[in-house]
């Protein structure tokens, strides 16, 4: 299971809006400067100068590291990694009516494009150039070596790990070779993997998929879920292991890692919905 | 569900009550005579937001009690439009119809007995108007045939009860930036009281207004952030920080009839939360308790809980007033479950500290002076490097009406522990790491200890919640979960006995009332309302 550090989108109602309010983009008052595209682009000061103006305005409701609070996680949000860079310039400028989202109509453009460019860089993974590998061999490795068992790539695949479609998207290259390496390093929200031991001794294992204050709702490998009540569950252990195997390090040649992180690196698919673990929205 | 102080993923807290006075609470919190206006006591109504003006939401109906609650059954749904994102509302019911706001765009009048609406009214935004929040309303305030709503583009409109009808539309902000009015209006002696939000803009010097409920016309306000030169102003450095000095009053008041005095919390400091270098002093009147007079605004007292407040905490939570024997004596109490994890109890005549005990985990409190000003431990304060804090910036309770049992003495409040990192530039959160927990909590009021506590349990409720508590004469609290349970509980021991999965995030307290001669218990959730009856065979 390929971990998900970036899990802590709770509030999808500025997603939503976001994505209603850029939809609807055009009939925003649009700021003369942001036609013209960013000046700063990938400045490296221009991104310094936004990260402080980021940490001032923005991370109280979006994060120190723009991964989530109360607000949605900025580095996962297509707005973001994708949408164009005057429509986020526009965005911050005006805020999104609706919501918590105030305007910062007080900030000069600069400060404005700054900010862009921080929340670019934060988002850079699916920018960065392809991997150096054969891909071809990655996929082969990837269906062999028994990833596909738990991952879906390409329409085909397990269910009990993260879809990975758009994970070079969600993550870099360092995060992604991490995860291969380090499964258990950071768990992905919604995959995680708990036994339950029931009352009459019953022990069920499987990924939990949902929980409250009275039940836990399991799905097993098989496929089942299983909705099992707090009062009738003697105890359920989370698990802090990945199901992932821990020893790709050694069972992988050099190039097979190589070829299977450039197949990884090359899953970019704009048009995979993220999928998150259970919330309520 | 068994009550458990010991539950998995609980964060345990040493609870150190500190108590600066032994207080033995006597017959007068055991049902004895409350504070409450005469046009609150029929019991089949819920006329504003708190149900009363004692802010107890407490109610004495109890057809639906311990023994049949779990017969308990929705009855209807109203939901008000897929566009919904949230709801605050908490919704009113006078004489058979119910008065609810759906953010600060949209109201309905509905029959409470089968959710039918009976009108709606869309507010009439002006192009370019729209800001802020519209879904933060509250609720209205009511008096006589009239509805008052406060709006987010900063306006109070009052409606004709009987058709929904806009009857006048008053300004609240016009001499600075709009960031919106979400509180519940609160009707006191033909004035209607709103405040404004925007606190943490760092653009905005708090105020509260009052005006005339007939004509609209506003007849007092009082500045929060007291001008160069006004009573409180010494507490603000010789700069400009005054004129972005927050202290918003963005929820609502109480009122005590007898004294004649509002009481009004107000919010955190600005122009920056987190950095108060650029304002030091004690900033009043931010994160105070304020008693004023009804008819002109005049300050009478005022008690600040966090002086030059860093952390966001606020004092926006319900200032709930409870008549009751004080160490022999029959004393005028105000009980202020606190943002900043501590249920203050005050003398509401004179503003005196009575005591604070700790409800939820803190770290950032050494110790009280007998005046009940705090002294921090050092490290508290937000650094450039991050500093380690309890609560974290949601707070250990936060504008979720807490309720008071005058029957059982018990004071409950959603509470959670929770911690966060810091910074002078924003307060940075993982819940995860930080072990965050969220509970209901009941507090004895005469001990101020914790009597019970139920733990709110999924990773779900780890996070803010900004669910309320209601109780009620048959022996229950009913209570929300950020998860989107509706719950009961033994309002004595805490015992759960129902629960309903609504389906979407709870942002409101819930509310009872009387309809054809059956009880319901009603909770606003993500972009509907719940009513609750119980089970009738045909």
């Amino acid at each position: 299971m390929l971990p998900n550090s970036l899990y802590s989108i709770r509030t999808t109602a500025v997603l939503v809006a976001w994505g209603a309010f850029l939809g609807a983009g055009g009939s925003i008052c649009a700021a003369d400067a942001a036609a013209q595209g960013n000046p700063l682009a990938r400045d490296e000061s221009a991104v310094q100068a936004g990260d402080g103006l980021f940490h001032e305005r923005c991370a109280v409701c979006h994060g120190q590291r723009a991964q989530g609070g109360m607000a949605s996680n900025l580095v996962q949000t297509r707005t973001v990694r994708r949408g164009s860079e005057d429509a986020l310039f526009r965005l911050i400028r005006t805020g999104i009516p609706g919501t918590e989202m105030p305007p910062q109509d007080d900030l000069p453009d600069e400060r404005i494009w700054q900010i862009v460019s921080y929340l670019r860089s934060m988002a850079l993974p699916g920018q960065q150039p392809p991997l150096p590998g054969d891909v071809v061999a990655g996929e082969a490795l990837f269906r062999s070596a028994g990833c596909a068992s738990c991952h879906i790539v390409n329409g085909s695949g397990g269910f009990l790990g993260p879809p990975l479609d758009s994970i070079a998207i969600q993550k870099s290259s360092e995060e992604i070779r991490k995860d291969v390496l380090q499964p258990s390093a950071s768990l992905a929200h919604g995959f995680e993997t708990i036994a339950v031991e029931t009352m009459d001794g019953r022990m069920v294992a499987g990924v939990l998929k949902n929980e409250d204050t009275f039940l836990l709702v399991v799905q097993t490998p098989d496929g089942q879920v299983r909705t099992l009540l707090r009062s009738e569950v003697r105890s359920a252990e989370m698990s802090a292991k990945s199901r992932m195997p821990e020893d790709f390090a050694t069972r992988l040649s050099q190039r097979q890692l190589t070829d299977l992180l450039a197949f990884l690196d090359r899953q970019r698919d704009p048009f995979t919905p993220v999928v998150r673990g259970f919330a309520v929205y | 569900m068994p009550v458990s102080m010991n539950a998995a993923f609980q964060f345990r807290t040493p609870m150190v009550a500190i108590v600066c006075a032994v207080a033995l609470l006597g017959p007068a919190s055991q049902g004895g005579a409350q504070p409450v206006e005469e046009r609150y006591r029929d019991a089949a109504n819920w006329l504003s937001y708190d149900r009363d003006n004692t802010g107890r939401r407490y109610s004495e109906l109890d057809q639906i009690h311990r023994g049949n609650v779990s017969r308990l059954v929705p009855k209807w749904m109203f939901q008000y439009s897929p566009q919904q994102r949230r709801s605050e509302a908490t919704p009113l019911v006078r004489d058979g119809v119910m008065y609810l706001t759906a953010g600060g765009m949209r109201a309905f009048a509905l029959d409470p007995v089968t959710g039918r609406s009976i009108w709606r009214f869309d507010y009439p935004y002006a192009h370019g108007e729209e800001r802020q929040t519209p879904n933060s309303s509250r609720g209205f305030g009511l008096s006589g045939n009239r509805l008052y709503l406060a709006t987010p583009d900063c306006h109070l409109v009052a409606l004709d009860s009987r058709n929904g009808a806009m009857l006048w539309r008053s300004a609240v902000t016009a001499d600075q930036p709009c960031f919106g009015s979400t509180g519940a209006p609160v009707v006191v002696k033909n004035r209607v009281l709103v405040g404004i939000r925007g606190g943490d803009t760092g653009r905005v010097r708090g105020f509260l207004d009052a005006f005339n409920a007939e004509t609209g016309k506003r007849e007092w306000r009082f500045y929060t952030v007291p001008a160069p030169g006004e009573p409180g102003s010494e507490t603000w450095p010789d700069n400009d920080s005054w004129k972005a000095g927050g202290g918003t009053p963005w929820t609502s008041g109480t009122y005590d009839p007898e004294l004649d005095l509002l009481y009004w919390p107000t919010g955190n400091p600005g122009p920056k939360d987190f950095d108060g270098r650029d304002r030091e002093g004690d900033n009043l009147y931010t994160a105070t308790l304020l008693a004023l007079r009804p008819d002109d605004g005049e300050l009478v007292w005022h008690f600040q809980y966090t002086p030059h407040d860093e952390h966001d905490w606020d004092a926006n939570q319900t200032p709930v007033l409870v008549d009751a024997t004080w160490n022999g004596t029959g004393r005028k109490l105000l009980v202020h479950p606190n943002r900043n994890s501590f249920l203050y109890v005050l003398d509401r005549e004179t503003g005196a500290f009575l005591r604070a005990t700790e409800f939820a985990k803190q770290t950032w409190l050494d110790r009280f002076t007998p005046e009940g000003r705090p002294i921090r431990r050092p490290g508290a304060a937000p650094s450039a490097s991050g500093s380690l804090t309890c609560p974290d910036i949601h707070g250990g309770t936060n504008w979720q009406s807490p309720s008071f049992h005058p029957g059982t003495g018990l004071f409950y409040v959603m509470s959670r522990d929770a911690c966060g990192v810091y910074f002078r530039t924003g307060a940075s959160i993982d819940h995860l790491e930080t072990g965050a927990q969220n509970f209901l909590r009941a507090i004895d009021l005469a001990s101020g200890r914790i009597r019970w506590e139920i733990p709110l349990r999924g990773i779900e409720n780890r996070e803010v919640m900004f669910a309320g508590a209601m109780s009620t004469a048959g022996g229950l609290v009913f209570f929300g979960s950020r998860d989107g349970n509706f719950m009961a509980a033994d309002a004595e021991t805490g015992e759960m006995l129902w629960h309903f999965n609504t389906g979407g995030t709870i942002r409101a307290s819930p509310v009872t009332y009387e309809a054809n001669g059956r009880q319901y218990v009603a909770i606003t959730t993500k972009s509907g309302v719940f009513a609750f009856g119980l089970y009738e065979e045909k």
